[in-house]
């Protein structure tokens, strides 16, 4: 057996809408109720929120940005249980067909001891993605950016 | 996924006080109540936040930018911020800019 390997899944939950403002209290609903239900540690369950809200955030506007096909993206979003090498975890998984985005999570990097005069606003929210889930993890796949948050339970 | 805004001026403060949540969709809510101040002439701005449940880095953007519009000198007070956004707040490195306070008797 490879390190690594998912030994299970428990699929829990799934919502799918157009990748647009006018459904943010959708997906932020379900988002809220799927965490709350299923993590049990508060500080967690805030982390993965805020984790999903960033994502949603970028998803929508970039979508919204498409000016020549707008409001034309779907997201959608599933929630699920894994268990990799003994270790339960809650995956929140978020999947659109908008333009092909890695934001390299791999990569990012934040001076988060910039002064505030000198700062500017790029950056914050992935970083807030990557700090706030125990993993994150991007993929292409089927022409959809896959996003997969994270945390042990 | 809502936020009940209120505005008042002190003698020399500017106080917002806040109920529910700063996310990307209530984020520009706050920021309008803040630019309809003159910030850049405020000498002390009170965001009390006691009654906030969740901020996302949008409303972070907006603390952001209050500090940069303030001239040097002025404070920026965060009162009542949950164990969660204060966190949010200490690891982005925004609580070098801002004074976080229990309550207002703090100030």
């Amino acid at each position: 057996m490879e390190a690594n390997e998912v030994n299970s899944s428990q699929s829990l939950s799934h919502i799918e809408a157009v990748a647009s403002m006018d459904n943010w209290d959708l997906f932020m609903t379900f988002i809220q109720n799927q965490c709350s239900t299923h993590i049990h540690d508060s500080s967690k369950s805030y982390g993965v929120v805020l984790a999903a809200e960033e994502l949603i955030s970028n998803i929508i506007r970039a979508s919204e940005a498409n000016s020549i096909r707008p409001k034309t993206v779907t997201l959608s979003i599933f929630s699920e249980f894994s268990t990799i090498n003994s270790f339960r975890y809650f995956n929140l998984i978020t999947k659109d067909n908008g333009i092909h985005f890695d934001p390299n999570f791999e990569d990012l990097k934040v001076n988060v001891d910039l002064p505030v005069k000198d700062r500017e606003v790029g950056g914050l929210g992935l970083f807030l993605v990557k700090s706030s889930v125990d993993t994150v993890r991007y993929q292409w796949v089927d022409a959809q950016n896959t996003y997969t948050l994270s945390t042990t339970l | 996924m809502s936020l009940s805004i209120t505005s008042a001026v002190g003698e020399n403060h500017i106080l917002i006080s806040l109920e529910g949540d700063v996310d990307t969709k209530t984020a520009p809510e706050l920021l309008a109540a803040l630019t309809a101040h003159d910030l850049a002439n405020a000498t002390q701005l009170r965001l009390d936040i006691k009654g906030v449940n969740f901020m996302s880095s949008a409303g972070l953007r907006v603390l952001v930018f209050s500090k940069q519009k303030m001239s040097h000198d002025a404070t920026v007070y965060v009162i009542g911020a949950n164990q969660e956004i204060t966190d949010v707040i200490t690891k982005t490195g925004l609580s070098t800019a801002v004074s976080m306070v229990a309550s207002v008797d703090d100030i």
